[in-house]
């Protein structure tokens, strides 16, 4: 039924009707007023038909066109009974009362051109009033025509059967009453359609409901008044009825204009309010103005994923398919990029919506992206926000400085670190709150070259040195470019300070161990403990007798001279770091030597002292001395150094003790080989004194005796053998006293020794004594016995030619040399007797040397200390000397 | 044995050889010991060889006096003195310009005392054990 054939079919139809009317009307002249008739009849069915066309036109499965062609059709029908043609008459007379019929049809179908139940049933009502009981009637009834003189002959009804007036009658006034009833819910119906619709599409209903209302009004008052007020009145009447039934139409069409009109201002209207849009969901308010819907939104669909953000970015939920609420996908390049969410909107409108959306949908795509966008800023914010948390709870130092060096972040444990507040910090550059920083670290950043990693030493506000351990990194902008620098710091100080006093004390321990000298271990202590403590200087002092003074035994100073120079005195007076370790024999600090009272007080400070700590010393069970550090000038002690000096307070009571123990047993070694030297001595001299006199004293009774006797008497020669015999006896005697001890040694000292050894010796031998001092008893014995021994060697195994034998007196020391050219090769650990000298000259301190290349001849040598072990122990106390200050 | 027993055998055994050799001259010798029982047996023996004791004494001081006043012809000194040592009396004695001759002796053996004895002006060394007038003799100039 579409196109144009159908267009020009019904057009063409129009025309001939109307022209056939014309000819009815001309040729009948019913009514005296025929040309008013016609010239208001026409426009209603015209209006009608053209209205028709249009909406057949614009929607062609909507039924709404059909109707209204048909009622224009109709209302011509009705000119059809002026017509003397009887077949035309009796069309007339079926058709002319079927446009009511039609009407009430098109009201209630309108706009969707379908009936619900409910109108279904009242337009089938109207029907039957209208066109059933036209058929009903028509076999009985033979109008006259309006206006038709008694003279004239009128039309016949061709299916006439027989006219009933009554019957005519009383049906009419049931079709009437039915008529009424059919109007009066079809207004109702109207009426509830009009309450229940949403603003849109009362516009849309508006006019051809307030023209169709009129149109029924008018009806009804012509139905019920048409017999009164003489033929004005029912020209009135007639015009009046024609008028509002033109205005249907017109409505209709007014309604058509409207739309496009208002989809051409909503889109203007969007334009416009898309152009001046200044807040977010400006494009859902312009969206409610186009569409007259305030309940309108907008819900954007997040790129990738079936999720729907509003335009603040919070996720929207759609409405379920039914329900009061629609949702109409908006396309973008072929993809859907957001959904109105609505009220439902008549199909009419559908195409506002698709109008609208057209510029909508790039001002949705804009929107969507910017919903993208606050998303992802909220999210970029949001992890921000967690990188910054994490920078504040975590136990380092974070600080981000921009290109100018100032400082843009600093997290909470930086200023508990350094003693400055957060905002002190913030805003101030770096060099200014901390002015021993690396000056270069700016070029650096600004060079875009940073080292990665570095430990710097950082000046609290207190004064205190910490040493930071950071991890740098720069910042930069979206293009790429330096705007600054964040640094991730640890402090390390505390960790540094204990690698560095674990390697300290290990290489105390070592220096201990080793037997280093103590009054060299007090001072390597001095020092370390001050180098770690960041003391200018370290000392330590011994305890005197009494307790009100001391003597400093050892001291270190990084500068030039030592405050408290080693062998002064100390005198402990007023609460000083020293007198408090007295009192308590726990560690003590001072902090400020400007606050303490005394005359020790007064002389530190005018040794430019500042602080102290100290600590006590504690050896054999008591307390021995103390160590303290100090610090010149501004610097101050670190806050743990009383528990790091005492560490190595214990290392000084180590090497006390060890240093006595060595001693002890040196003494106690040098004290048995005396002893062993002093029972040979007195087994030497027992039996010189016993058993050799007596042999001697026999030997010269032998001699007298033998003088008595002759030659020639036979005691002679008996004689002569005993005496031969008491010799042989005597001189083993005296070789056995002599191994036992030399006497001579005793007697007559070192050298007198040396020579007797040294005649008696089978090779011979070159003696070279130089002795500048007396020799201590001990080391005598032990440098004869290293000659004995060797010459006893060298006559057993050497085959040497010749000996030289060396002794001197260098430093504190002897030394003993015997040299041979014999074979070499002696071994010491070989039985020959090298073993038990080198365990006497040992335990006089001493140093054995065995020099033996085989073929090369042997050396031995022997370096004895002129002092013997055997001092009192370094651990007791000795009294106080005064010495110079 | 008593000293005055064994001297009176020793001085009748002297008295004898000096009525048979009375045209010898006999050496005069001084005995310096701290143990009276070798200067009682060192008479004996040097008086039974024709040697005068002419006296005896126990320490280096005495001796040393002993000599001065008496002097001998020869001292048989003892190394071992209780005061002093042998070596330092011959040093003494020998360096006052005497013709004394000083034989040290000892119950040790002489190489127990190396270039001591030749460097203290002594004439030579007998051990004890080897005592007799021929040695004694044989050292003397």
């Amino acid at each position: 039924m579409t196109g144009r054939r159908a267009t020009v079919a019904i057009l063409a139809a129009l025309v001939v009707a109307t022209l056939a009317v014309f000819q009815v009307e001309a040729t009948t002249r019913l009514h005296e007023n025929g040309d008013m008739y016609i010239g208001f009849g026409l426009p209603v069915v015209w209006s009608f038909a053209i209205s028709g066309l249009i909406a057949l036109r614009r929607r062609p499965g909507n039924r709404t066109g059909l109707l209204m062609i048909a009622i224009g059709f109709g209302w011509l029908a009705s000119a059809l009974t002026d017509s003397r043609n009887d077949v035309v008459f009796t069309i007339g007379l079926v058709l002319s009362n079927v446009w009511p019929g039609l009407l009430i049809h098109l009201l209630l179908s309108y706009p969707s051109g379908t009936l619900d139940r409910r109108s279904r049933i009242i337009v089938t009502a109207g029907y039957i009033d209208t066109l059933g009981v036209s058929l009903l009637l028509l076999p009985f009834s033979q109008p006259r025509a309006d206006g038709q003189g008694a003279s004239e002959r009128s039309a016949g009804n061709l299916l006439l059967v027989s006219h009933q007036p009554a019957l005519i009658s009383v049906v009419q006034v049931i079709a009437f009453l039915g008529a009424l009833v059919v109007l009066a819910a079809a207004l109702v119906v109207l009426g509830q359609r009009w309450r229940a619709s949403s603003p849109a599409l009362r516009r849309v209903l508006a006019p051809m409901y307030l023209t169709g209302a009129t149109a029924i009004g008018v009806t009804l008052l012509v139905v019920a008044g048409l017999e009164i007020a003489g033929v004005v009145g029912q020209m009135i009447t007639f015009y009046c009825f024609c008028i509002s039934f033109t205005a249907i139409p017109v409505g209709y069409l007014f309604g058509i204009l409207r739309t496009r009109l208002d989809r051409g201002s909503a889109v203007q209207t969007l334009l416009t309010n898309l152009r001046d849009r200044r807040t977010t969901g400006g494009l859902r308010d312009a969206l409610r103005v186009a569409l007259s819907d305030p309940s309108l939104e907008v819900a954007y669909r997040r790129a990738g994923t079936d999720e729907y953000l509003d335009a603040t970015g919070e996720r929207v939920e759609l409405p379920a398919a039914a329900g009061d609420r629609v949702a109409t996908e908006i396309e973008h390049d072929g993809e859907v990029v957001a959904v109105l969410v609505h009220a439902p909107v008549p199909p009419e409108e559908t195409g506002l919506i698709d109008a609208v959306c057209g510029p909508a949908a790039m001002a949705i795509e804009t929107e969507r992206l910017q919903a993208d966008l606050r998303a992802q800023i909220q999210e970029v914010s949001a992890s921000e926000r967690r990188i910054r948390d994490v920078l504040e709870n975590v136990h380092l130092l974070a600080v981000s400085l921009d290109l100018d060096g100032r400082i843009t972040f600093a997290n909470q444990h930086l200023a508990d670190v350094t003693g400055w507040t957060r905002e002190e910090l913030a805003g101030s550059t770096w060099l200014e709150r901390f002015p021993t920083g690396d000056r270069r670290y700016l070029d650096r950043v600004r060079a875009d070259d940073i080292l990665v990693h570095d430990e710097t030493p950082l000046l609290t506000r207190s004064g205190e040195v910490r040493s930071i351990s950071w991890s740098n990194t720069l910042d930069r902008d979206a293009a790429g470019r330096v705007v600054g620098s964040t640094s991730i710091g640890e402090d390390v100080t505390d960790r540094n300070r204990g690698a560095r006093q674990e390697e300290a004390l290990r290489r105390l321990a070592t220096m201990v161990a080793g037997a280093a000298r103590p009054d060299e271990i007090f001072a390597a202590v001095c020092e370390e403990v001050a180098l770690l403590l960041g003391g200018q200087t370290g000392s330590l002092v011994r305890f005197g007798a009494s307790t009100g003074a001391g003597t400093v035994v050892a001291g270190w100073s990084a500068g030039s001279t030592i405050p408290m120079p080693v062998g002064s005195n100390v005198a402990f007076d007023g609460p000083t770091a020293i007198t408090a370790v007295v009192r308590t024999g726990r560690p003590a600090r001072v902090e400020d030597y400007a606050e303490v009272e005394g005359d020790l007080a007064e002389r530190l400070r005018a040794l430019g002292l500042r602080s102290s700590v100290a600590a006590p010393v504690a050896a054999g069970g008591r307390l021995w001395g103390a160590i303290i550090v100090s610090t010149l000038g501004d610097a101050i002690l670190a806050r743990d150094a009383e528990a790091r000096i005492g560490q190595f307070a214990e290392v000084v009571a180590l090497c006390l003790s060890s240093t006595d123990a060595r001693e002890q047993l040196a003494a106690s070694r040098a004290r048995i080989v005396a002893a062993g030297d002093a029972e040979r001595r007195r087994l030497e001299r027992n039996l010189h004194d016993g058993a050799q006199q007596r042999l001697v004293a026999l030997s010269l009774a032998l001699r007298m005796a033998r003088t008595t006797v002759a030659a020639d008497h036979p005691a002679a020669e008996l004689l002569d053998a005993a005496g031969d015999e008491l010799m042989h006896a005597l001189e083993e005697l005296r070789e056995l006293a002599r191994g036992i001890h030399p006497a001579v040694l005793s007697d007559q000292g070192l050298r007198a020794a040396l020579g007797a050894l040294t005649g008696r010796s089978p090779v011979p031998v070159d003696l070279d004594v130089e002795l500048t001092s007396e020799l201590p008893p001990p080391v005598e014995a032990a440098a004869y016995y290293v000659v004995a021994e060797s010459l006893t060697n060298i006559a057993k195994y050497a085959q040497a030619s010749v000996v030289e034998v060396t002794v001197r007196c260098v430093g504190g020391e002897v030394r003993v040399a015997v040299r041979d050219d014999g074979v070499g090769g002696a071994d010491p650990a070989s039985g020959t007797g090298l073993r038990g000298l080198a365990d006497r000259v040992d335990a006089l301190g001493g140093v054995l040397h065995v020099s033996s290349p085989a073929g090369g001849g042997t050396t031995v040598t022997a370096e004895l200390p002129l002092a013997v072990p055997g001092r009192e122990p370094v651990t007791s106390t000795v009294g106080v000397a005064d010495w110079a200050d | 044995m008593s000293t005055r027993a064994g001297k009176g055998v020793a001085s009748r055994i002297a008295w004898k050889r000096a009525v048979w050799d009375d045209d010898r001259m006999a050496v005069r010798v001084l005995i310096v010991d701290d143990h009276p029982g070798f200067r009682a047996r060192a008479r004996a023996l040097l008086e039974s060889e024709g040697f005068e004791v002419v006296g005896e004494a126990g320490s280096g001081a005495e001796g040393t006096r002993m000599a001065r006043d008496l002097g001998p012809d020869v001292l048989l000194l003892d190394v071992q003195l209780p005061d002093t040592d042998g070596f330092a009396v011959a040093t003494a004695v020998t360096a006052d310009g005497g013709n004394v001759q000083v034989v040290l002796t000892s119950s040790r053996d002489g190489s127990d005392f190396g270039t001591l004895v030749g460097s203290c002006g002594a004439s030579g060394f007998i051990a004890k054990a080897e005592l007799s007038g021929a040695r004694v003799s044989a050292l003397l100039r």
